[in-house]
């Protein structure tokens, strides 16, 4: 395996990722509804205040929130040079 | 008469949509045998009339709740209700490529359909155009642009689901075929290929960002100030709930007395009169005095869920509550049924697991309600001492540890129900924020409404029936002529109490406390009156009467009697209403009996244990 996969938990604020895999079968149908798929664009926006954890996600025009948990199923690759201005 | 059916995913306006165009003419039921809560409407155009159906929100047919299930067995026809002629797809058109999957689906099972771009306004300010030829070319139907919440686009949208309704229905595939189609491998991945393809094509300037929504989630989801927001709201519509909905709630219950005094003139003394006044009048007014706090609520979290903020408070409180063991959005089901359980049970529905939703509703009514607030002051006043203690009131520390208990045990018991109930699907949190939008107050009066009077209807029934029971245990049989004691004292509610001491003995109740515990189960702060009753108080006004009945609880009571009875009523299986609304939400009388049983248990061991500790 690419060592360069990082799990979407431990994403960088504001880089943009690009979903490589979903990990957990069971929950694998819902993060597809919510836009995370093979080769979708995902960026952590912000983490939840005090716990950091859940963690909300910039997919397409949605903003998803997912737990650490279930963002730890989610592998991602960096792209590179996207970056996210405000 | 056609069937039109609204789909769409969740937060794309369909609710709105459906307001618009049934306006007044609608009602809600449940679909059968489940919970799920139907919206039927009707509507008027050129003559003709239409029966409008609102089916719960989804992303796509691949469903994983008991809700998404209802909408794809009716789009496969498997429904047993009348089958829509015509769909219409409501589209959030700000976020149009997440729909269009649906849409793919949707076509591919063979309805007639028609895409209504929804938030054109929205859209339209943001930058955005969209080729509605090529879209209605891609997808063989008609494409509709609408602002929903203001009416825009409607007459354009009925009248193109009219003609559609008059063409000749098309063969619709059978759930086999479906469920083969699903499961070829690349079925995903050609859905989504199609998506984008059809984005190109029909997306001619794309959208600017929300900078609105931006900003503001920089203040509501902010570290500080955001957490800081979160309890000031929280509080506050603990706030409104306790305070506001009093007065309405004085109100109904002044109605009701004036009412049954103007029966107490009117009618003849005797068994009619106290049918009339105590059973029949108390019964109604026992059931509508939980409007103000239902409606209230459903003010509050409409409010905040049209507008956003819902979603993002489960996402600053789901750390702390799932560590607790249950998901961020049982903070409003908990905290309201700090003020009754009956609207807080009703708001569980805003849970989407339905394990957890039921383990929330099973819960909650461990929690203070208002109603035990009249026992445990009068139990406080009689018994507790007015020390201080480390600089505290000890009466108020006992309140307080009352209320800590209750929540507490709330957490506890939903822990241990947990490792007990099978969590049908799994638990999650993965939601879509929403952007900000501006609430629709005219929608949200009319949904609040709406939840009062189906309470009304669904548990109104069984609450009146329970309390003319009650009515009828503390009335027959009829005390002797030349009764010595309170008439109460000669009912069956008395002969229950008595037989029931021994059992209640060790907790330290004489019958006296389990004769006035009978007419408790309607309304705890019932036991107030009705021990005055038994114990024959004699006062002049209410006040007095209270005196009167500190005075002699601290004469005739122990301590640890009086503080076992405390402890009775932070668990005790009450009130009927609370089994009446579990039922309704519920749809079985499974969840109610459970609710018995674990609270009588819980009741008895922790009464149980507080005698004999402190005798
Ligand atoms: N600006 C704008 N807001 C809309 C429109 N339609 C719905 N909304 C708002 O979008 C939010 C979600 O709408 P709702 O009808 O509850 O969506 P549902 O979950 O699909 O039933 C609410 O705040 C509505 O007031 C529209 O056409 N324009």
């Amino acid at each position: 395996m690419d060592s360069n996969y990082v799990k979407l938990s431990n994403s960088e604020k504001g880089l943009f990722y690009r979903v490589v895999k979903l990990n957990d079968e069971k929950i694998a149908l819902r993060l597809t509804q919510l836009g995370f798929h093979e080769s979708s664009l995902v960026m952590l926006k912000r983490k939840a205040p005090i716990f950091k954890d859940p963690l909300l996600f910039q997919v397409g025009e949605s903003q998803i929130a997912l737990t650490r948990k279930e963002a730890e199923t989610i592998d991602v690759l960096e792209v590179q040079g996207e970056h996210y201005h405000e | 008469m056609s069937n039109i059916a609204l789909v769409g995913l969740p937060n794309s306006g369909k609710s709105s949509l459906f307001n618009a165009l049934t306006k007044s003419r609608q009602r809600v039921a449940n679909f059968p045998g489940i919970t799920v809560e139907k919206r039927i409407g009707s509507l008027t155009f050129e003559e003709s009339t239409f029966t409008l159906l609102d089916l719960p929100g989804v992303y796509t047919l691949d469903v994983s709740t008991l809700d998404e299930k209802v909408t794809r067995d009716y789009i496969l026809n498997k429904s047993t209700d009348d089958k829509a002629e015509v769909f219409v797809l409501v589209i959030d058109s700000t976020n149009i490529k997440k729909s269009l999957y649906l849409a793919l689906q949707i076509k591919d099972l063979g309805q007639k359909f028609v895409l209504a771009l929804n938030m054109m306004d929205v859209a339209q300010k943001r930058g955005l155009a969209i080729d509605t030829d090529k879209l209605s070319a891609e997808f063989d139907c008609p494409v509709i642009p609408i602002v929903a919440t203001e009416g825009k686009g409607l007459n354009d949208l009925i009248k193109s689901v009219k003609e559609l309704s008059l063409t000749p229905s098309k063969e619709v595939i059978t759930e086999k075929d479906y469920q083969r189609q699903i499961k070829e491998s690349s079925y995903i991945k050609s859905k989504l290929r199609k998506t984008e393809e059809i984005m190109d094509k029909v997306i001619t300037s794309t959208l600017t960002k929300d900078t609105f929504t931006e900003k503001l989630d920089n203040f509501l989801l902010h570290p500080v100030y955001g957490v800081v927001i979160l309890f000031a709201l929280l509080l506050g519509m603990f706030q409104l709930l306790f305070v506001g909905a009093d007065p309405f709630i004085g109100m109904i219950e002044s109605l009701f007395e004036f009412l049954g005094e103007l029966a107490t003139q009117y009618i003849p003394d005797g068994y009619f009169q106290s049918l009339v006044v105590d059973g029949i009048l108390a019964g109604v007014g026992g059931i509508l005095v939980f409007l103000p706090h239902i409606i209230f609520l459903f003010l509050i979290i409409y409010t905040l869920e049209d507008f956003g903020y819902l979603g993002r408070a489960a996402f600053m409180l789901d750390y702390l509550m799932r560590r607790l063991g249950l998901p961020g959005k049982a903070v409003v089901p908990l905290l309201s049924s700090h003020a009754c359980a009956i609207p807080g049970i009703m708001s569980a529905r805003i849970i989407d697991n339905p394990t957890e939703r039921l383990i929330t509703m099973l819960v909650s009514p461990l929690t203070t309600c208002s109603a035990r607030l009249p026992v445990y002051t009068l139990i406080i006043a009689a018994m507790i001492p007015n020390d201080t203690y480390m600089g505290f009131g000890l009466p108020g520390l006992v309140l307080f540890g009352l209320y800590a208990m209750g929540i507490i045990s709330a957490f506890i018991i939903a822990f241990i129900l947990k490792s007990f109930m099978p969590n049908t699907s799994p638990s999650y949190l993965m939601m879509e924020l929403p952007e900000y939008r501006k609430p629709k107050f005219s929608n949200i009066i009319r949904a609040s409404l709406q939840k009062g009077m189906l309470f009304v209807k669904k548990a109104g029934t069984v609450i009146f029936v329970l309390s003319m029971l009650i009515w009828a245990l503390v009335t027959f049989p009829k005390a002797p002529e030349n009764a010595s004691e309170p008439a109460i004292n000669y009912s069956y509610a008395a002969k229950i109490g008595k037989t029931f001491e021994p059992i209640f003995r060790p907790m330290g109740f004489d019958w006296r406390i389990t004769t006035a515990l009978v007419p408790s189960f309607g309304a705890r702060e019932v036991l107030v009156s009705s021990l005055s009753t038994v114990m024959a108080v004699e006062a002049a006004d209410e006040e007095e009467a209270e005196k009167g009945l500190r005075a002699l609880i601290k004469n005739e009571f122990s301590f640890a009697a009086m503080l076992a009875l405390l402890v009775w009523f932070i668990y005790s299986p009450q009130c009927i209403s609370t089994f009446a609304v579990l039922r309704k939400e519920t749809n079985s009388y499974k969840m109610p009996i459970l609710f018995g049983v674990y609270t009588l248990v819980l009741a008895y061991v922790m009464s149980f244990i507080t005698y004999q500790v402190f005798s």
